[in-house]
């Protein structure tokens, strides 16, 4: 094609060349004509390009590789025609960049759209380019950064009068305010984004802004920091009548999800049951399952909180399957959550376990997923974070040489405002810092929960029951069945909470250790020595932190080996921290170790531990401590392995 | 051995009915079960019927619970065991109240002790009396149950919290040190009212001392540490615990 087309040029700059012997100065100018012309045609292809490009991206279907083929495309047309890549080109190379996580040449790119974009005063693209900055920095986690940005998206949309980027600039101000846990400027970014969308007739946005500005005020309990009630219900009843004007069902039925919610907190259960059937009134002939399933599962709970079992049970059945058509990790994780509950309070601890191990299925997929997200994000946190370093180096040194002509009034004011700036940037520092940590110990004690109920455990404990039933010795059973009741009560009790005191970690232990020994009958002894300075009831740790030790102790080191062992347990209080010491007479940890990987290649069994250990790195970065765990293999006087000692440093939390 | 206790049983699961029936023909040789109920209306009917001894009360039972059954007899003259299958907010305000209960799962070995304690007071002619339900109903009320049972030398006397201002071990005695320069002697450890009370305003600077964190006048860093309480008494705090008291402190408002 390309061909053909050069010929026809040449052909035609012959035939003009020909003709232009007898009228040499208008040829000049038609050939100007025709380049100009052509220089248009290319920037038409471009922007072409550009515009399908950007409509791939927004829709999120498909991969980017097709993106990358336009973008290819038009940088081929800017190369051969010489045109300098224009600034949307920038923008979209940005985007495409941020999409496949190369965040570096994301910001270099959306650095030359801000760049060109200003240069030709094409302020939608610079308004556009701000607005993808907010995002990008909200992702790296520069805060601060992320709201100047979509302020400049603000600011240069009102003055340039360009509409439909005010209500999406203000909505991403609310999701900076959402991740650093400030509700008042969350509230605030909502108002101003529903009063945007007012002015700029944009009901869609204005419906969002209510439905989120709701949510703000509903909570996820009764007790929820800023829950209330009526507010929540006039704001997503707002959001609804905005609706009506323009229907996104999606929104509307997630509306009457909000609504059933609102009412279900306050325990008003028939009104919260009639908005989630409205609900569903108009999710299932969309084919919404997500929210279909949300909806179902929220039924099946009121049931369940209104004993009414068999209902409950048909719903969340309905929900679970709506769950499933679109795989929504988290409705299956709550739902399956919700149901062992309720099995649990009928008595019905065959199927609540059944419910409890999906829950605990569906929550380590949800739970892995967000590591997964985690380790990404603090992938791109490092690099933000280094190319942040450059830029202030440059700043400062740009900052220097203006010192020196400003004189020291100058320098006074740079260092204050310097200084305000770093007093800024801590703050919102400290509270990233904190909001990722706490995000960090849910996960871990969730983790570290379901360490604790080792299916194996449980499972060897119930078969245990069992053959004592099959041996009709009534006492034994009785006596085997309720301790092991009382150690998932405590378990789940203890697992509520991140501290508890030493006391309830150590019946819990001490639980565990006799199911233990009944199950391994003259195995092992044990003996639990609690210092007499330490108060178990007033000292706080860490939830579940000794158990997997104690496991691994009693699996790896005592199980194996022949005769019979000990693990002794001792707990002293040191200055800033309790030391516990687990010490066993089993066959170490290189024979335990060898063992493993003859029978499964891989030693998976640590898994326990290394939960723990990441526990302690975590209160060691939260109270500021170096605790460890230190291990010992014993060695007897012929320096065979007798044994392993662990000493475990627990932070005592105030 | 005297006659046998009546007993009554009531809990809406027809197995629970019939598992406590035969521990009790099994191993309590001094009860009797005279009568059974599946609910409160029936369990209602058949305590006013037979007037037992005991009663074997299920917490959670559907339309109505154990204590709304309870509610019903403001002059009653027979002992309650509870049984609750969860260890939720009721259990606080039952251990408060010093009345008996078993968890589901029963433990056969903990159901005969529980029975052992009832026959006991039986004998002694000391019956649970009103008083103590009229306190767990109280407890009930409010999520910070306001009536501790303290077991003294002419039978139970009724404590608000607030109103202590410390307890002081005396080996295995405890003092109680009460607003209004009251003073009693309880034959209990100190370890098991700091167990009832550690998570409200009580705290334990000391081995043998558990304090009230509202009658705290000032903490005196000299010699070691030491509390000065609004009574005027002086309470060592030990030398690993002033971190915790001071975070207690600074935690504790009003």
């Amino acid at each position: 094609m390309k061909a053909i087309k050069l010929i026809i040029i040449l052909l035609a700059i012959i035939k003009v060349c020909a003709i232009g012997e007898e009228r040499p100065v208008t040829t000049s100018s038609s050939i100007r004509v025709k380049l100009s012309s052509e220089r248009q045609k290319d920037t038409v292809a471009i922007n072409n390009l550009v515009r399908k490009g950007s409509k791939y991206l927004s829709s999120m279907q498909g991969n980017p590789d097709i993106v990358k083929t336009f973008i290819d495309s038009a940088v081929l047309i800017c190369e051969k025609k010489k045109i300098d890549i224009p600034a949307r080109l920038h923008l979209l190379r940005a985007q495409y960049y941020f999409v496949t996580g190369d965040l570096r040449s994301a910001s270099e790119e959306a650095d030359k759209a801000l760049m060109k974009s200003t240069d030709s005063g094409e302020y939608d693209l610079l308004a556009r380019t701000n607005l993808f900055l907010g995002k990008y920095y909200l992702i790296t986690g520069s805060f601060a950064e992320s709201i100047d940005s979509y302020n400049n998206a603000i600011s240069i949309s009102g003055k340039e009068k360009i509409k439909g980027l005010i209500p999406l600039a203000y909505n991403g101000q609310n999701d900076v305010y959402t991740e650093i846990g400030d509700l008042k400027g969350q509230r605030q970014s909502l108002q101003l984004m529903i009063d945007a969308a007012y002015n700029e007739n944009d009901p869609v946005s204005a419906q969002r802004g209510y439905l989120r500005l709701g949510r703000s005020f509903l909570g996820d309990t009764t007790t929820s920091a800023g829950r209330n009630f009526r507010t929540a219900d006039s704001l997503i009843r707002k959001s609804m009548e905005v609706s009506a004007i323009k229907i996104d069902t999606g929104l509307f039925a997630t509306s009457l999800t909000y609504l059933g919610w609102n009412f279900y907190l306050e325990k008003m259960y028939d009104s919260s049951i009639y908005y989630f059937e409205k609900s569903l009134k108009y999710t299932l002939p969309g084919n919404l399952h997500g929210i279909s399933a949300n909806s179902y599962g929220n039924l099946g709970t009121i049931y369940s909180d209104l004993r009414k079992p068999e209902k409950a049970i048909g719903y969340y059945k309905k929900g679970i399957e709506h769950a499933k058509m679109v795989s929504d990790i988290f409705n299956l994780w709550w739902i399956y959550r919700d149901m062992s509950y309720m099995y649990l309070q009928s008595g019905d601890t065959s199927n609540a376990f059944r419910n409890y191990v999906l829950f605990k299925k569906y929550s380590d997929i949800y739970i892995s997923k967000g590591n997964i997200e985690g380790l990404a994000d603090a992938k791109i946190r490092y690099e933000a974070d280094a190319h942040n370093k450059e830029v202030e180096l440059l700043s400062l040194r740009l900052k220097n040489n203006r010192l020196l002509n400003y004189g020291f009034a100058g320098f006074i004011f740079l260092i204050s405002f310097i200084g305000f700036l770093f007093f800024r940037g801590s703050k919102l520092k400290d509270k990233r810092r904190i909001s990722e940590m706490n995000r960090k110990i849910s996960e871990i004690t969730q983790a570290n929960l379901r360490q604790q109920m080792n299916p194996h455990f449980i499972f060897n404990t119930l078969n245990s029951i069992q053959y004592y039933m099959y041996q009709h010795d009534k006492l034994a059973t009785n006596n085997y069945l309720t301790k092991f009741s009382s150690l998932m009560r405590k378990v789940l009790d203890n697992s509520q909470h991140t501290s508890v005191p030493l006391s309830d970690e150590l019946s819990a232990l001490n639980l565990y250790l006799e199911l233990e020994s009944l199950r391994f009958k003259d195995k092992f002894d044990y003996k639990i020595n609690v210092d007499e300075e330490i108060d178990p009831l007033m000292h706080k740790i860490p939830t579940m932190l000794i158990q997997p030790y104690v496991e691994n102790s009693i699996c790896h080191g005592l199980i194996p080996m022949d005769g019979k062992g000990y693990v002794n347990i001792d707990l002293k209080l040191k200055d800033e921290f309790i030391l516990c010491t687990i010490e066993d007479n089993g066959i170490g940890r290189e024979a335990a170790k060898e063992r493993s990987q003859k029978r499964e290649g891989n030693n998976h069994n640590s898994l326990g531990t290394r939960i723990t250990a990441s526990r302690l790195d975590l209160a060691n970065e939260l109270y500021g401590t170096s605790l460890r765990t230190i291990y010992t293999d014993l060695k007897n006087e012929k320096g065979e392995p007798s044994g392993t000692r662990v000493e475990i440093h627990i932070p005592i939390i105030l | 051995m005297s006659r046998k206790l009546r007993t009554v049983i009531i809990d809406d699961e027809q197995d629970a009915v019939d598992f406590i029936t035969s521990i009790i023909g099994e191993y309590c040789s001094s009860l009797e079960v005279v009568g059974k109920a599946n609910n409160v209306v029936t369990g209602v009917a058949v305590i006013n019927d037979i007037k037992p001894d005991l009663v074997f009360l299920d917490v959670e039972m559907p339309n109505g619970t154990g204590f709304d059954l309870l509610a019903q007899f403001p002059e009653k003259d027979f002992d309650v065991v509870f049984i609750t299958a969860f260890n939720h907010y009721a259990i606080k305000a039952i251990k408060f109240s010093a009345v008996d209960y078993i968890l589901k799962p029963i433990n056969i070995n903990e159901f005969i002790d529980a029975v052992g304690r009832v026959v006991k007071k039986r004998s002694e002619k000391s019956t649970q009396g009103n008083e103590s339900i009229k306190a767990l109903m109280e407890n009930l009320r409010s999520s910070f149950p306001s009536r501790l049972a303290i077991p003294t030398s002419d039978g139970m006397e009724y404590l608000n919290p607030k109103d202590i201002i410390r307890i002081e071990a005396d080996r295995s005695y405890s003092w109680f040190f009460i607003n209004g320069n009251r003073k009693i002697l309880v034959s209990k450890h100190l370890k098991e009212f700091q167990e009832l009370l550690s998570d409200r305003y009580f705290f334990r600077p000391h081995n043998s001392h558990l304090i009230n964190l509202k009658y705290v006048r000032k903490y005196i860093r000299k010699e070691g540490g030491n509390i000065e309480m609004t009574d005027g008494s002086l309470i060592p705090v030990s030398r690993n615990r002033k971190d915790i008291f001071l975070a207690h402190m600074a935690k504790f408002k009003g």
